[in-house]
């Protein structure tokens, strides 16, 4: 072979520059991180799993459920709510301020209109506008005796479907390993699942046969998790309150097998809701309770 | 390269068969133009978009200033910028707590200088200094208070620091405009000595 060694090289050039680039370098960049404390939720972030969890994280990925769904929040951009939170000394400075505001962000905002958000405290008085405007609202406040605090608003599709308040980060994978982020979306996103669908039963439901909560589901079920057993003297308490044409014979009932238990302990352990600082949104403790059972409605 | 076919004749070999090797051909232009340019355009991609490689900055963020600026709470806040300062500035003598020392540094957290309806005395306190006994909380000090009229040149700076003390510790008393801060710097002029505490009672409260 002519000039062999240039064409061995050649090659040896390209392999290690795909090496340093693909492997190298995103670990010097993203590699070696470590929990951090959290000022919104006092605490650091994240947390170890616990064993259960981790044993249902096995089930996960026995059952093959990342070849389906992805665990990644996708953020395409970001806007910012303006709320006047005090009007402080100067109430006509303040008046006239955000009828400019509204100028700079490209509303028609009337004196009259202005006089009625300073009423109603903490108003909102721009919605959605961009970082550029937003500095130039603040701008316009600055020193006016007013309190005006911008609340970012993460935006993409993925955040409103309801999949999670912010994108995700590699902070979020500390303890997923091996990574089970996932690449195909024939479900839904996981990334939050535990803080969307806060329902142990749901969960349990929705493996034994899916289309049992969700009419429209194309997830396979999970039968082989759980144990169809004929009642005893007294019904399992762990037994499945299915209905209908999902329901067990007469006589039987269905008993999720420790490795549903286990599963379905991984999935409510899948929760993004504090912000960290690479992905900042506008943080309020969730009253527990309702705002999860709208959800369960709606789940698709 | 492995099969070679079993034929002793060389010349017969067909243009497939042939040792690959490296020619002495030219390469066309175009070729180096492209890679050139491709070359351009992925820097010009990784120098906008990649966020400086830095690993805090994700997405839609274009790089880690614009992650921090838009960090809930880090608005332009006259309180904290006044904290700032007064740290540097004020609390040698009048201390973190703003509890003062005593015997030489009276307090101003729940000072009834300071929780009154205007900031027209503290800031001709702070502008041109204090000289000679002065009461508080019922208590006289007799102290020297230097003018800081020219290390915080700014009016906004003043009014934040001042707006800073009103609203620590206990107090609770209204912000300072950098618009008050700038009429009282103006009224004061070229004073250029310091106040007593019987001038200071002369004055209004609230900044003329």
């Amino acid at each position: 072979m002519q000039k062999g060694y240039q064409l061995f090289f050649a090659i040896l050039a390209v392999m290690v520059v795909s090496w340093l680039g693909l492997v190298v370098f995103p670990q010097v960049q993203l590699g070696n991180q470590s929990t951090r404390e959290v000022k919104e939720i006092g605490r650091h972030y994240p947390t170890e799993p616990g064993s259960l969890v981790l044993n249902g994280r096995k089930v996960y990925q026995q059952a093959g459920c990342v070849s389906c769904h992805t665990q990644q929040i996708r953020q395409s951009g970001y806007a910012f709510d303006l709320v006047l939170n005090e009007v402080g000394d100067f109430p006509e400075s303040v008046a006239a301020k955000l009828v400019e505001a509204g100028k700079a962000a490209g509303v028609q905002v009337t004196n009259e209109k202005a006089q009625e958000q300073m009423a109603n405290l903490p108003s909102t008085f721009l919605e959605g506008v961009a970082f550029s405007v937003a500095q130039e609202v603040l701008q316009i406040f600055k020193d006016s005796g007013a309190k005006v605090a911008p609340n970012i608003l993460p935006l993409g599709s993925d955040i409103e479907r309801g999949w999670g308040p912010r994108q995700t980060v590699g902070l979020d994978y500390l303890y997923d390993q091996p990574l089970l982020m996932g690449q195909q979306r024939l479900g839904p996103d996981l990334a939050n699942v535990g803080a969307r669908l806060n329902d142990r039963q749901w969960h349990l439901k929705h493996l034994y046969h899916p289309r049992s909560v969700v009419a429209q589901s194309g997830m396979p079920a999970y039968t082989y998790l759980f144990d169809v057993q004929p009642i005893g003297e007294e019904s399992s308490p762990d037994a499945l309150a299915l209905e209908g044409e999902y329901a067990p014979e007469e006589g039987l009932e269905v008993v999720p097998k420790p490795e549903a238990l286990a599963l379905v302990d991984y999935l409510l352990s899948l929760k993004i809701e504090n912000p960290v600082f690479e992905a900042p949104y506008m943080f309020t403790q969730a009253e527990p309770g309702e705002a999860n059972n709208v959800e369960m409605e709606q789940a698709q | 390269m492995s099969s070679k076919p079993k034929k002793s004749n060389q010349s017969k070999k067909s243009s497939n068969d042939r040792e690959p090797g490296v020619s002495k051909a030219p390469i066309s232009v175009i070729f180096f133009v492209v890679t050139v340019l491709l070359a351009y355009w992925a820097m010009m991609e990784l120098n906008t978009r990649a966020g400086g490689f830095n690993r805090y900055v994700y997405g839609p963020y274009e790089s880690y200033k614009v992650v921090e600026a838009v960090q809930p709470g880090s608005g332009d806040d006259p309180i904290k910028r006044g904290a700032d300062i007064y740290r540097n500035i004020c609390s040698p003598c009048h201390q973190a707590s703003g509890m003062g020392a005593p015997g030489q540094f009276p307090p101003l957290a729940g000072s009834d200088w300071v929780n009154v309806e205007g900031p027209n005395r503290m800031l001709r306190i702070v502008l041109n200094g204090l000289n000679g006994p002065i009461d508080v909380n019922g208590e006289t000090w007799n102290a020297v208070m230097p003018g800081f009229g020219d290390v915080i040149a700014s009016d906004e700076d003043l009014a934040a620091v001042i707006s800073y003390v009103r609203n620590s510790w206990t107090n609770e008393a209204s912000i300072c405009t950098p618009e008050e801060a700038a009429a009282a710097r103006a009224d004061s002029g070229d004073r250029g000595r310091a106040w007593t505490a019987t001038e200071l009672l002369a004055l209004p409260l609230e900044v003329q």
